[in-house]
C-alpha cells in the first residue's frame, strides 16, 4: 500500500521543488523537501520503503533540476547512515536525531552540488557559499522536517501504536 | 562498526549509480531520458506554478505591507517631482527624435529577431540561479544567446540548448558577468552576480560620478551582450575612497524571482573576441 502512495508522493514531491517552492523562498533560500520527505520517511517507516525511494528520488529530482543527472542521487547516498542510527536509537528520540541528521545530510547533500557545479566551471567562493547558501539552507531544512516528521509520525499506524500505548 | 552490511551495500550502489549517471550525463548519453521527462513533466510544472500563483501573492504582498506603505509615501513625493521632470523631458525628447532622425541612428533592438518563451521550471538548487524555458534547439535557441524581458530588461544568457527547452543563467547567477554603463554619467564596469541574489557593479572608477538611482544598462563590450539593454537601478554606492575602484549595488529590473514571459534573442550573435 506505501508504495502507491510513496511513489506518486516522490514524484510530487520533485515537481513541486521545481516549481512551486521557487515562488515561495525566503531570502532567496527554499528547503530541500524531498531530502526532507526522505529522511523522515526513513526513521519513521524503517529502510525497507526508504532505500528503493531514495534513489528513485535522488533521479527524479536529477530530471527536473538544472543539475547533472546523478548529483542528488550522490547527495542522498549517505542515508543509509541514519539507518543504522535509526536501528539502535528510534525509541530513545526519533526526532531528535531526526534534526540532528538533517544538518549532517542538508550540508552533504548541498556541498555534493557544489562540488559538481564547480567541476562544471562555477567560479564561485565556497565561504560565501557556505555561509549564504548551504549553512542558513540546513537551517530553513531543520524547521521544514519538524511538521513534515510529525505528519510522517500521524500517517505510520506503527508509530501511532507507540505513541499512543 | 559504522556500517551494517546491508546499508553498505545499498551506500556503495547508489553512490556508484549517482557517479555513473554523472558521467552518463556529463557525455550527453541521458539527453533523450531528459528531453522525454521534460516532455511529459514541464505541463504538469507549469500547471502546479499556476496554481500556487495567487499563494504566492498573497504571501508575497503580506509581508511587503509595512514596505508598502513607507514606499507609498516617498512615491507621492517621488510623483510630483517627476511630473515636473516629464513636462522637461518631453521637451527634450522631442529634440532628441528630431537629432536621432537627422543622424540616423537606429534603435538598437530593432533589427533583432526574438523567440518568445515561457518559464516552465526553476533550478531548485539555492546555489544557482537558473530557469528552464520551452524553447530549445528546435525553436533556434543556441548557447549564449542574450534573454530579455519587457522594456528590454536583461534576464541572462542560455546557459544549456536541448531539443525542446532550454536553462537560462540568470544576471543574479554566481556565474554571470556582464560588461555595464552607467546611462547617466556614462562610467563602466563589470555587473557581476552573486550568492546574495543582488547585482554588483565591479571594477567602476573611483571619480566616477554614481548615484543610487542611476540606470546601469549593457555596454556591448566584449561581444557577449548587445549594447544597451537594460540592467538595473543603482541601489547603494561605496564612498571608501582608498578603495581603487567603486563598489555599486545594483537591484536588477527584471523581476527575476517571478518571470514568466521572456524573449530570446536569437539574431544577436555572441563575439568570441581574440587578443591581438
Amino acid at each position: 500500500m506505501s508504495y502507491y502512495v510513496g511513489l506518486p508522493l516522490l514524484v510530487l514531491v520533485a515537481l513541486l521543488e521545481a516549481s512551486v517552492l521557487p515562488m515561495f523562498r525566503v531570502y532567496g533560500l527554499q528547503p530541500n523537501l524531498m531530502l526532507l520527505l526522505l529522511i523522515a520517511w526513513l526513521i519513521v517507516r524503517g529502510a525497507g520503503e526508504a532505500f528503493i525511494f531514495a534513489p528513485i528520488g535522488g533521479v527524479l529530482l536529477g530530471l527536473v533540476d538544472g543539475a547533472p543527472t546523478g548529483t542528488a542521487l550522490i547527495g542522498l547516498a549517505p542515508l543509509a547512515f541514519l539507518q543504522d542510527l535509526r536501528g539502535s536509537q528510534l525509541r530513545e528520540g526519533g526526532l531528535i536525531m531526526a534534526i540532528a541528521f538533517t544538518i549532517v545530510m542538508s550540508l552533504f547533500y548541498n556541498y555534493v552540488h557544489l562540488a559538481v557545479f564547480t567541476l562544471e566551471g562555477q567560479s564561485g567562493d565556497w565561504l560565501v557559499a557556505s555561509t549564504r547558501i548551504i549553512v542558513p539552507t540546513a537551517l530553513i531544512n531543520v524547521f521544514v522536517l519538524v511538521p513534515l516528521y510529525g505528519l510522517m509520525t500521524l500517517a505510520s499506524p506503527a508509530q501511532r501504536r507507540t505513541v499512543y500505548a | 562498526m559504522l556500517l551494517t552490511a546491508r546499508s553498505a551495500a545499498w551506500f556503495a550502489s547508489v553512490m556508484g549509480a549517482g557517479f555513473l549517471l554523472l558521467a552518463l550525463s556529463g557525455i550527453g548519453l541521458l539527453r533523450p531520458v531528459e528531453d522525454v521527462s521534460y516532455t511529459v513533466l514541464s505541463p504538469i510544472e507549469t500547471l502546479l506554478r499556476s496554481a500556487a500563483e495567487p499563494i504566492a501573492d498573497i504571501v508575497a504582498n503580506y509581508g511587503d505591507v509595512r514596505d508598502l506603505t513607507r514606499e507609498n509615501e516617498a512615491l507621492r513625493a517621488e510623483t510630483e517631482r517627476l511630473n515636473a521632470e516629464i513636462a522637461r523631458l518631453r521637451e527634450e525628447a522631442t529634440r532628441t527624435d528630431e537629432l536621432e532622425r537627422l543622424l540616423g541612428t537606429r534603435d538598437a533592438l530593432a533589427n533583432q529577431e526574438f523567440v518568445t518563451a515561457s518559464v516552465v521550471a526553476r533550478d531548485p538548487s539555492n546555489l544557482r540561479q537558473l530557469v528552464a524555458i520551452n524553447a530549445g534547439r528546435e525553436d533556434g535557441v543556441k548557447v549564449g544567446m542574450p534573454v530579455v524581458t519587457e522594456g528590454s530588461t536583461l534576464v541572462g544568457t542560455v546557459s544549456r540548448v536541448e531539443d525542446d527547452h532550454a536553462w537560462v543563467t540568470l544576471v543574479t547567477d554566481v556565474d554571470s558577468a556582464v560588461s555595464g554603463i552607467l546611462l547617466e554619467s556614462r562610467a563602466q564596469g563589470v555587473v557581476a552576480g552573486g550568492y546574495n541574489r543582488r547585482l554588483s557593479m565591479e571594477f567602476v572608477d573611483q571619480n566616477a560620478a554614481v548615484k543610487q538611482g542611476d540606470t546601469v544598462i549593457t555596454s556591448g563590450l566584449g561581444g557577449t551582450y548587445p549594447k544597451d539593454l537594460v540592467i538595473g537601478k543603482v541601489t547603494g554606492v561605496s564612498a571608501n575612497r582608498q578603495e581603487l575602484f567603486r563598489s555599486v549595488t545594483v537591484e536588477p529590473l527584471a523581476s527575476l524571482s517571478r518571470l514568466e514571459t521572456v524573449l530570446v534573442m536569437t539574431s544577436f550573435v555572441p563575439t568570441r573576441i581574440t587578443t591581438p
